[in-house]
Formats: structure tokens, C-alpha cells, sequence
């Protein structure tokens, strides 16, 4: 079968309601950073398979989210802008030495922005919780059945979004609720790694009214920015219970 | 469903050729068939499954071991920032595959997960099956032009 065919049939028959073969465009599918894909000296900053100390990072991120505001509508909206986390020394597994495929690596979000703008919605930021205990946990991926250990890792990542939408004029949240994403990572900071929600989220205003959903979030890591090694790191509790 | 080769050594060389006549004869007919609404996302996935763990596991390790091998390094931890060295440039010529494998088995998963027994018609979220659509046909390409 020509590869080709596969994006031909989504143009001939369309998704789904709405969208149709205008949605092909490459800037608005979600596949992994550029970089991952390869190319000439792309590739020289990763070092997969490979556990380092606690430290700073900041890199690139792309987030796409659908969303429906109750009285505006619903749209997929492109987001762009950074990530922070502290990233915690690497945990070794009961009764193993610390290595790669056995360690845990655990991280706290710092600081996430991304902007964009959308048809339906003006201009929308996307802000982490600082308040809140956000993070991600790395930890190994079993494969089914098989006794093994993956070279890759399980990663989940817990945020507390918040949402401010133009055409909406207020910030909305998922209240208590945490939005988890989840991957599979060959490397920390992961570089190249989409993480993907697997359910919805109802979106509230300040005073608890809900006001919509998140369909769906996507999110791409891209370049690492910065990377600042740090000496000791004291991990809060309600972080710690997030991230076990 | 299309007949598995034996799974390579972990010790050999990543065999990037077979893994994309194996892409072709599995996912390739499995990407297709979901895409034109003939088989359900569990199918899909049912279908992604032996050929993710019992094809492509291998070679991911083999990549893994071609890594370390490369750079004389062997999992334990290690200090300072990740170094732009151009002499990774080699035994990370293969990484991209391992990234998109990886990435592509959680999209199938969170597809599943919506979609169940469903075919993609019933998706709520389109922009992810256009995803699924070119992440298949972009690993296509990398897989053959790296075989070539």
C-alpha cells in the first residue's frame, strides 16, 4: 500500500463534522518537535537512556487543546511558549543499583506558559498552578505479558491549568480536578515526547460555575533551553503524594 | 494478522530494514483499515500490540545497546548538562525511530481509549486521528529512507 494513501483518504472522506482536508495542514498535527524527527545536529544534544542529577530546565513546549465555552463554542486552538521544572536527583528501584531502566525520576513544575489565538475564542494563555502540587513521574514501562522492562519509560505528568480565553473574559480551571497526561520517554528532559490526555475535563470559573470542558490537550516538548544543575532539592509533601 | 519474525538478539546491530518491511506488512494494513472506518480503535491497537512489543521492542533495545556502545556508557548516572557532540550524531541516527514508535503507542492508546469498540467515525476529537494519520505516514518515510 502507498503511504500517500493514508493522508488521501482523510482528505476523500473528511473525519468527522467539521473537519475536513483543510485540517492535513502539517502546523496544526500534533507528531512530536522537529527535532526528534531527525536531521543534521538535531540530534546532538540528546542523550537518551541516560539519568543525570537534580537540576533546572526550561525548554520549548506546544500544547494543543480542544475546548468547548458554554455560549462561544468549541475549537482546537495551536499554543506555543515555555516550560520550567525541577528536576529531582533519580530514585533506584528496591534491590537494584540506580541505573536507567530500574530508576524513578520525579520533577516539579515550575512554570508553564503558552499563548495563542483562535477564531472562536481570541487570544487564549494557558498557565500552570503554582499553588498546587504539579509534576511529572518517570518511572519504568513493563511490557505487557512479556517479563520485560521497555528501554523507554512511563511518564505521567499532573497539572492544574488554567485557562484564560479572550471572548470569555474571565480565567476558568478544572477546579480540584488534575489533569494527567501521559507518554513513553527514552530520555530526561524529554525531548521529542508528546503527551496526550486520555479523558475530558470540566472547565469552572472562580465561583465554581462550570462553563465548558477540555476535550483534549496534547503536548510536545521541544529544545531544551537551559539546564542548571542544583545541589539539593527538598520535595513538598502534597508534591511527593502527586508523583508517587 | 501478518506472520512475526523471530525477535532479533538484544546484542546484534538494529536491523532498521526489517523492522520497515515489518511496519509495512502490519501497521501500514492496520492503519489503513482504522482509517477507513473498517476497524475499530481496540482493533487497531490489537493490531499495533504484537508488532510494538515483539518487533519493535527488540530493535529499541538493540538501539539502546548500539547507544552505549557508541558512547561507552552504561545507564548509571551521570553528571553535567547534556553536551552538543556531534559525534552523537551517529548512534542517535536511529533514535527517531524509538521516539516515534514510543509516541505513536500512546496516541493508539488514548485512540482506544476513546473509541473502544468504535470505529473512527465516532471520534470526538478529529485532530487526533489526523495525527494518527501522519505520524503513520512520517515514520513510513523515515523507516525507508533509513533502510535505504
Amino acid at each position: 500500500m502507498d503511504s500517500q494513501n493514508i493522508l488521501q483518504q482523510l482528505v476523500d472522506r473528511g473525519i468527522a463534522p467539521g473537519i475536513d482536508g483543510a485540517t492535513l495542514s502539517s502546523a496544526d498535527v500534533v507528531k512530536g518537535h522537529e527535532s526528534a524527527w531527525g536531521g543534521a545536529g538535531n540530534l546532538y544534544p540528546i542523550r537518551p537512556y541516560t539519568l543525570t542529577p537534580a537540576a533546572l530546565e526550561a525548554f520549548t513546549v506546544r500544547e494543543r487543546i480542544h475546548v468547548r465555552i458554554d455560549g462561544l463554542g468549541e475549537d482546537i486552538v495551536d499554543l506555543h511558549g515555555l516550560g520550567v521544572y525541577r528536576r529531582h536527583d533519580p530514585i533506584a528501584a528496591d534491590g537494584r543499583e540506580l541505573d536507567w531502566a530500574g530508576a524513578t525520576v520525579t520533577a516539579q513544575f515550575l512554570s508553564l506558559q503558552v499563548t495563542g489565538h483562535s477564531e472562536v475564542f481570541g487570544q487564549v494563555k494557558v498557565s500552570n498552578t503554582p499553588a498546587k502540587p504539579e509534576g511529572a513521574r518517570v518511572k519504568p514501562s513493563p511490557a505487557p505479558g512479556h517479563g520485560k522492562v521497555m528501554p523507554i519509560k512511563d511518564c505521567v505528568t499532573s497539572l492544574y491549568p488554567r485557562f484564560e480565553i479572550e471572548e470569555l473574559g474571565t480565567v476558568v480551571d478544572t477546579g480540584d480536578l488534575v489533569v494527567r497526561l501521559e507518554s513513553r520517554i527514552a530520555m530526561v528532559p524529554p525531548v521529542g515526547d508528546v503527551s496526550r490526555t486520555s479523558r475530558k475535563y470540566p472547565l469552572y470559573d472562580s465561583d465554581g460555575r462550570q462553563l465548558g470542558e477540555l476535550i483534549a490537550a496534547d503536548i510536545e516538548i521541544g529544545a531544551l533551553l537551559h539546564h542548571v544543575p542544583i545541589a539539593s532539592v527538598v520535595v513538598p509533601e502534597a508534591l511527593a503524594e502527586v508523583v508517587a | 494478522m501478518t506472520a512475526l519474525h523471530p525477535q532479533p538478539s538484544a546484542t546484534t546491530s538494529p536491523d532498521v530494514a526489517q523492522l520497515a518491511g515489518e511496519f509495512r506488512a502490519t501497521v501500514l494494513p492496520a492503519a489503513k483499515d482504522f482509517l477507513k472506518r473498517e476497524i475499530s480503535a481496540n482493533t487497531l491497537r490489537d493490531r499495533w500490540g504484537p508488532y510494538y512489543y515483539d518487533i519493535f521492542h527488540p530493535f529499541d533495545l538493540n538501539v539502546e545497546q548500539a547507544w552505549r556502545s557508541a558512547t561507552d556508557t552504561d545507564g548509571k548516572l551521570e553528571s553535567g548538562p547534556p553536551a552538543a557532540d556531534p559525534n552523537h550524531e551517529l548512534p542517535l541516527k536511529l533514535f527517531p525511530v524509538s521516539i516515534a514508535h514510543n509516541n505513536l503507542d500512546r496516541l493508539i492508546e488514548v485512540l482506544a481509549g476513546e473509541l473502544g469498540d468504535g470505529t473512527a467515525e465516532a471520534t470526538k476529537v478529529p485532530e487526533r486521528i489526523v495525527d494518527f494519520a501522519h505520524v503513520v505516514d512520517a515514520l513510513n518515510e523515515l523507516l525507508t529512507s533509513l533502510a535505504e
